[in-house]
């Protein structure tokens, strides 16, 4: 397995507006996609922030999600099918919550060329401000069988500073390593 | 650079495998590169990796686990940061035990949480710890972290779960103490810690 940087997005002093990221020419040579995001809202509201991705520029009703929750005292569900809203990756803490806690995605896009499926996604998330936070487990999907080329990671709040967002491909080697 | 590829060991010759390059070797997977391994020939009670390269992105560990007590109730394994035993760890929890799913919180506590580990014979734990811009000093520190491990027992409490984990420190975390309840982690166990780049190679 290697994993290789493909490209990232920083946010500067000031925040950043959404999209935090709209990563585009997506090199078509590895197998899988992951990205991985560290990142916060730039408002003063207390309401977690909802992540999503769009791909390829596709904005109709092709996105679905499934998640799995926990608000550290109960777990929820939740799903929708056929919208146009993206797929959700995770939630990440808001600008109202304890300073300087930014949440984590990892978000695995596997198979992202093949043109004989629909295109998964898989996410892990967690934020934790001491009182407050989510851990979830999401999945998606893009009901398109054309290879990715473009994401659009998006949120409904803007983004504070150190916020980022990073791009890597994967490629399945048969290296022994021995 | 021209790829390298090895002809044979000292067992003989072999079919030719290719390397990306020179440095290419066991735990050197592009941006993702092995910086420490500790496998335990015998019970300890915990395993740290000290002295941190502070040139990558983020860290990635990848735990095989199980509880040093045989059939320990509720066996587990939890972390410190750069020998931090204070009152600056919180985390939630996302679990499920088969039958449901439930979530749970800890705040103001002396350590954060990885996983919990099996103490059956046999079975070990699996988890994964990811921390994200590890040596930033401008932010508090967030550690995510999934586990499980199940049994062969039916009647025996199978274990997922993903949890969240902060660290009230903006300091560059430079060392990871991983360390066990119900007398640490038995032979086999193993651990293993890789940095991540955020660049082209």
């Amino acid at each position: 397995m290697t994993m290789t940087f493909i490209a990232g997005q920083s946010v500067g002093a000031g925040g950043a507006g959404s999209p935090l990221a709209a990563f585009t020419n997506i090199p078509q040579t590895f197998t899988h996609l992951q990205l991985r995001l560290f990142t916060r809202g730039n408002s003063s509201g207390t309401g977690a922030a909802v992540h999503r991705l769009w791909f390829n520029g596709d904005y109709n009703a092709n996105y679905t999600y499934h998640q799995l929750r926990g608000n550290g005292s109960s777990a929820g569900a939740e799903g929708a099918g056929s919208q146009s809203a993206g797929t959700t990756i995770g939630y990440l803490p808001p600008g109202g919550t304890t300073a300087n806690c930014f949440g984590i995605i990892i978000c695995d896009i596997l198979d992202y060329t093949n043109t004989n499926k629909y295109k998964v996604q898989r996410s892990i998330n967690g934020w934790d401000a001491n009182g407050s936070g989510y851990a979830t487990l999401e999945s998606g999907l893009w009901m398109s069988t054309n290879a990715i080329t473009q994401i659009e990671v998006r949120s409904d709040d803007n983004f504070a500073q150190y916020s980022r967002v990073d791009l890597y491909g994967i490629n399945v080697s048969d290296q022994t390593g021995a | 650079m021209s790829p390298v590829k090895r002809l044979s060991t000292s067992s003989g010759l072999l079919a030719d495998t290719q390397y990306r390059s020179m440095l290419a070797s066991y735990g050197d997977f592009g941006a993702m590169q092995r910086i420490g391994y500790s496998s335990l020939g015998a019970t300890a009670t915990n395993v740290t990796f000290s002295s941190i390269p502070q040139n990558f992105q983020d860290l990635f560990i990848v735990c095989f686990m199980q509880c040093a007590t045989a059939n320990a109730t509720y066996a587990n394994a939890q972390f410190n940061l750069n020998g931090d035993s204070n009152a600056n760890y919180s985390y939630t929890q996302l679990l499920g035990n088969g039958t449901s799913a439930f979530s749970s919180r800890s705040s103001n506590g002396g350590s954060g949480w990885i996983s919990y580990i099996s103490s059956t014979s046999g079975v070990f734990a699996v988890a994964v710890v990811h921390i994200l811009n590890y040596a930033n000093t401008s932010t508090n520190k967030t550690i995510l972290t999934r586990g499980s491990y199940g049994t062969r027992d039916t009647s025996t409490t199978y274990v997922a779960e993903s949890n969240v984990n902060l660290w009230r420190n903006t300091a560059a975390i430079n060392s990871i103490n991983i360390f066990g309840s119900n007398g640490g982690f038995t032979a086999g166990s193993t651990f293993a810690i890789y940095g991540i780049k955020a660049s082209a190679a």
